[in-house]
């Protein structure tokens, strides 16, 4: 009885890690192909828009997705490990820390949002001669 | 769904965090795709604008497909607040389930849009050069 229960348990601890693994690997594809779409905001901004404070915002924000990759990265190994090797339960602190990866996440994307929202309304006063 | 719901609590167990961090996922993807509605008519904006209006009926069509997705995941969030009903592994599995479906859903959609903007891009760069 009480291997079956430990089984269940080392089941499900097993589940949710895996569960927070398909959410992080959505987040670094996305982090990923945002990175994409920046070079044909850099590429439009060069060629039409030159507008020098938006070519440093692009700058910035890249060197910010970057490193916001390179966490996310991290945190995939740690939860691999876990999830391969550890014992600690999943429980509000496990929680709680995928939360604030979230948070560090969605918080890139609300930048690139602006960002992106900046570069339309520029493009739209753009006319085809 | 209730805040009281969104609130993780040190008496929570291992399914009621799973619960709350999937709700909370759940209300990115609707946020995601509600700028995605805005998103699509900058788009179109810029396509009338540069490029003679090249891409507008893509750009529609996934705008229709927007709506649809954004009504289907509106309505699922809904049917989640029923999960504070569940008295077996069973119906938590169940809505864990639903909303890994609904994640390839949402994955599946964002290819696809950007596959389109990809194409679109590129066609942007391509004419801006031309005219150079």
């Amino acid at each position: 009885m009480n291997s079956t229960s430990s089984f269940t348990i080392e089941a499900q601890r097993k589940l949710f890690i895996k569960k927070d693994l398909i959410a992080l690997s959505h987040w670094i594809d996305e982090l990923e192909a945002l990175d994409n779409e920046l070079n044909s905001l850099k590429h439009l901004e060069q060629k039409v828009l030159k507008n020098a404070i938006l070519s440093q915002n692009i700058t910035t924000f890249r060197r910010k997705n970057t490193l916001a990759m390179g966490l996310l990265c991290q945190y995939e190994q740690v939860l691999r490990t876990e999830f391969e090797y550890g014992k600690a339960i999943y429980d509000v602190k496990s929680a709680k820390l995928h939360e604030k990866k979230q948070n560090e996440y969605l918080c890139i994307k609300k930048s690139f949002m602006l960002l992106k929202d900046l570069v339309y309304k520029l493009l739209e006063t753009c006319k085809r001669n | 769904m209730k805040n009281i719901y969104n609130q993780v609590y040190s008496h929570d167990t291992e399914v009621d965090l799973t619960h709350k961090i999937n709700t909370s996922e759940l209300n990115n993807w609707i946020t995601h795709l509600q700028y995605t509605k805005k998103e699509l008519n900058h788009l179109v904006a810029i396509s009338n604008g540069i490029l003679e209006g090249k891409f507008v009926d893509s750009f529609e069509e996934k705008h229709n497909e927007n709506y649809d997705f954004l009504n289907l995941l509106t309505s699922y969030k809904n049917s989640r607040d029923s999960i504070t009903e569940c008295e077996d592994t069973e119906c938590d599995m169940a809505f864990i389930s639903d909303h890994e479906n609904f994640r390839q859903g949402y994955t599946y959609y964002l290819e696809n849009y950007r596959k389109i903007k990809d194409s679109f891009f590129e066609e942007l760069r391509a004419a801006i050069t031309s005219k150079k």
